[in-house]
């Protein structure tokens, strides 16, 4: 069965934190009066498991090892912090245009003024408006020079 | 050097006559040995009278000559100066013209040095006050530069503190349109990078 990864997991250190739940989870002789973490009700709930056991433990790892080993991450630096909601639309649309399985390093920078910076693994992509403005720099001084 | 031939000719020529003098004289002198042998008084008395002639005639002949001789020697002389004044002044002619040709020169190539270092020199001055304006220029270039840097390093920083109370929200719109623009290129990073 395909699971879904849910938008409010976004980075592989929640993952980890995941995979170490279950692992605990899956050693545990009597399960009784245990309390789940949200990122793994929400992982059990975006893939329709209504019970946890051994299998769906085991099914469970199985996914979030294929995340670890196959899902590209990026750093993504804002200019100010997005609430749960907004963040979750944001990985929505990422996943949508970038990858299903994507995972954000998120960062935040005042300094950007608005708009974000993406790091890959191998480049920088810098969208930010500090940035636009720094490149506009002649427009801007010629319009203060203007005005 | 015809003068100087026409002078010992000269020299020559009265030499030969003192010769022919001497010998004229021993002549007589033998003449008169062999009268005495042979004539008498009055012969005697017409010998002496014979010798004082020919003693006067010798003596003025002398003295002629010597007087020609003295005559020829002024001349000589005096012709000997005008030429050796003619050739010196030919020679000091000479000699201050090429002086004269020498020092042109001279003049000419220091003029020509002169001119040469003060080309030189207009053309060092004229390379470093081009070589100045440039820098100037290089310099306002730079402070025109660093001043509309600096301008735009505090409208950045204005609008950093005022995007400071812009939430997440308020800028939504511009994160989403600059991710929509980009998302081709970060896309195919990914993929390559995966």
């Amino acid at each position: 069965m395909p699971y879904r990864l849910p938008e409010s997991i976004y980075n592989s250190s929640q993952l980890r934190q995941l995979k170490s739940e279950l692992s605990r989870l899956r050693n545990l002789r009597s399960p009784k009066n245990i309390v789940f973490s949200n990122n793994l009700q929400e992982l059990a709930v975006a893939n329709g498991v209504g019970k946890i056991n051994v299998a769906t433990i085991n099914d469970l790892l199985k996914f979030i090892d294929t995340l670890l080993d196959e899902s590209p991450e990026i750093t993504m630096t804002l200019a100010s912090a997005p609430g749960n909601d907004e963040r979750a639309e944001l990985m929505m649309r990422l996943r949508r245009q970038l990858d299903p399985k994507l995972l954000v390093h998120f960062i935040i920078r005042p300094e950007l003024l608005a708009g974000c910076v993406v790091r890959t693994k191998t480049a920088v992509f810098d969208m930010s408006l500090a940035k636009a403005l720094r490149q506009n720099q002649q427009k801007l001084v010629t319009r203060l020079k203007n005005a | 050097m015809t003068d100087t031939i026409l002078v010992i000719l000269t020299i020559i020529s009265v030499a030969t006559f003192f010769i022919f003098c001497l010998l004229a004289g021993q002549y007589i002198k033998g003449s008169r040995g062999k009268r005495n042998q042979s004539s008498s008084q009055d012969l005697t008395n017409i010998g002496r009278q014979a010798k004082a002639d020919a003693q006067e005639k010798i003596e003025k002949a002398v003295a002629r000559e010597i007087t020609t001789l003295q005559k020829t020697l002024q001349s000589q002389s005096e012709t000997i100066g005008a030429n050796f004044a003619k050739n010196l002044q030919s020679i000091t002619t000479q000699q201050l013209r090429e002086f004269k040709k020498t020092m042109d020169l001279a003049d000419t190539n220091m003029k020509k040095q002169a001119e040469m270092v003060a080309s030189q020199g207009q053309q060092q001055a004229k390379d470093l006050q081009q070589s100045l304006t440039d820098e100037q220029l290089k310099i306002k270039q730079k402070v025109l530069n660093n001043t509309d840097q600096q301008i735009a390093e505090i409208m950045i920083s204005y609008l950093a503190e005022v995007a400071g109370d812009l939430d997440y929200q308020q800028q939504k719109d511009y994160l989403y349109s600059s991710i929509e623009a980009n998302k081709d290129a970060i896309k195919k990073d990914i993929t390559n990078a995966v």
